[in-house]
């Protein structure tokens, strides 16, 4: 699949604002009261940056507020909704100042964390795209946000001199599970898109190859489906993204465990760079059935 | 009803008269116009409902000799359509009344998901318009009243120099799409994903094995032929 910045921005910056506003629901009375609205402020500003990032993917923005429409089937509309009411509870609890009371924050713990999920399987639910057809799609994406939610709560939590024990720990197991989990997730990956030329036209009894296309140039299909890279270079992306992400959100963890916000904030850029590489493999890896039809893939 | 094609990849010769068949009646149909980008440069590009792909296929013991196979793909008119569970904002439907899957033009954001939920390959963005187009069956065709009833088919139906393509409704056992499926072992394409394609396609007919004989000593009166050679080069 080609890879769209917009759409990368978009799932890393919302994932980091709503893992931020989950940890921070969860955790509340380890925040230092002063350090309750910046980080509110922070949850909201990287989940809406993303969400106006996604918007830049679409050819007719103009109707963008009708996603809403289809939230019995479709998973873009239920993230869409959760999304849209993810601000005013936000906005809500900002106004009643960071209430412990377990309303609020159950509401916006799950209010959260769904809409993660509901991003995740945005791109599980693609059949055409055996990458993506599995579980561990919203598994890497949920645990990848309370990774980057909790190394930044960590963070304000560390600036405010308050005690980053609980965060510290929760980053740490959330880094490693992350990264077992992407491990996990590029082992499978290989197998899965092995489908061939023939099962996808129905000569499966003979080697099946694409003889003419049926156009002489490129088209929307080949563009948006046939994504080539060598996989030598695709392979050097996963030991530079997967180590950068849990390398740097591991050492965050021990930054801030040790109270030092600044070496913790440092890692949190890090680790940004990292998942923003790790989601652009995402897409560069994943293969739509498709390009069968143009004469990619196993004959 | 379910309204769909048979296609037949036995008769099928590639010539591109469907796909352009329906670019032309569609680029001033319901959903056109059909966005030519460069038309007149070196590398021009478009939005085509029709593509016609040709596969080689090697020699096998089911397919001897190997074969050519031209493969025409246009929507499939999925009775599970995911293209249109996973659209956001509605625009992508299929009709109750008779299982044609369409694009509501002025509610499609562009967001390209429909197209990645379709294996098929049947939908492609008009990046001019900013929406979603894709083969309609020719809607405006076939309900038609004011064309004559011969001629209220898809074009690309009505195009086929061969007659590889035929409309009709699968729900009607009696139909000659479900006749031909019935007779040809039609078989719809990736059944594995569960989309349940109404397009059917007719697998190539096994060419019947025709007896040979070695010729041995003929006499094919090669003096004779030879002597009026000579006569007409002089
Ligand atoms: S062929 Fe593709 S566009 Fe047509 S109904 Fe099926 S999934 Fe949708
Ligand atoms: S591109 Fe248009 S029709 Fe397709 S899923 Fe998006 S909004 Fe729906």
């Amino acid at each position: 699949m080609k890879p769209s910045f917009s759409i990368i921005f978009f799932t890393v910056s919302s994932g980091y604002g709503l893992g931020l506003a989950a940890v921070l629901a969860a955790l509340t009375p380890e925040l230092p009261h002063s350090a309750f609205l910046p980080t509110a402020v922070c949850a909201m500003l990287l989940t809406g940056g993303g969400l106006l990032s996604s918007v830049g993917h679409l050819a007719n923005p103009k109707n963008a507020w009708r996603a809403v429409m289809r939230v019995r089937t479709s998973w873009l509309s239920r993230e869409a909704v959760l999304a849209a009411l993810f601000f005013p509870l936000m906005a809500g609890w900002m106004y009643y100042d960071g209430t412990t009371a377990a309303t609020w924050r159950v509401a916006i713990f799950i209010c959260a964390l769904l809409t993660v999920k509901c991003t995740a399987m945005i791109y599980q639910s693609l059949k055409p795209i055996t990458a993506w057809h599995h579980p561990l799609t919203s598994i890497n994406y949920m645990l990848f946000s309370l990774t980057g939610g909790g190394l930044l709560f960590a963070v304000f939590t560390a600036s405010n001199n308050g005690n980053t024990a609980t965060a510290s720990l929760l980053t740490t197991i959330c880094a490693l599970s992350a990264g077992i989990g992407k491990i996990l997730h590029y082992r499978r990956i290989g197998a899965a898109q092995d489908i061939r030329v023939g099962r996808a036209t129905g000569f499966s009894q003979a080697k099946a190859r694409l003889l003419d296309a049926g156009h002489t140039g490129p088209t929307f299909l080949t563009r948006e489906f046939i994504f080539e890279l060598p996989a030598a270079r695709l392979r050097l992306w996963r030991y530079v993204s997967l180590p950068l992400i849990v390398l740097s959100s591991l050492a965050g963890a021990s930054f801030t465990f040790n109270g030092s916000a600044w070496g913790g904030g440092v890692c949190v850029i890090l680790m940004f760079l990292g998942l923003l590489m790790e989601r652009w493999l995402f897409f560069a890896e994943a293969r739509h059935i498709v390009r069968l039809y143009h004469g990619k893939g196993p004959a | 009803m379910r309204l769909g094609l048979v296609i037949d990849l036995d008769t099928c010769v590639g010539c591109q008269g469907c796909a352009t068949a329906c670019k032309q009646w569609n680029t001033s149909g319901t959903t056109g116009p059909l966005t030519d980008l460069r038309p007149y440069e070196r590398d021009p590009e478009g939005v085509w409902f029709n593509r016609v792909r040709s596969f080689e296929v090697e020699s096998s013991p089911e397919t001897p000799g190997g074969r050519t196979v031209h493969f025409p793909m246009s929507c499939m008119h999925c009775e599970d359509a995911a293209c249109v569970t996973v659209c956001p904002t509605g625009a992508s439907y299929k009709r109750e009344e008779d299982g044609i899957v369409l694009v509501d033009q002025d509610k499609c954001m562009g967001c390209n998901l429909c197209a990645w939920a379709c294996p098929y390959g049947a939908r492609e963005l008009d990046s001019e318009a900013g929406v979603m187009k894709k083969c309609t069956l020719c809607v405006d065709r076939i309900y038609d009243e004011a064309l004559p009833e011969a001629e209220r088919q898809p074009a690309c139906v009505l195009t086929c120099p061969t007659h590889s393509r035929v409309f009709g409704d699968f729900d009607d056992p009696d139909s000659e799409v479900s006749r031909l499926t019935r007779e040809r072992n039609g078989t719809g394409l990736l059944p594995e994903l569960g989309y349940k394609p109404v397009n059917q396609y007719l697998p190539p007919r096994q060419p019947a094995v025709v007896e040979t004989k070695e010729a041995g000593n003929v006499s094919d009166g090669g003096s004779v032929k030879k002597w009026i050679n000579k006569l007409i080069r002089k």
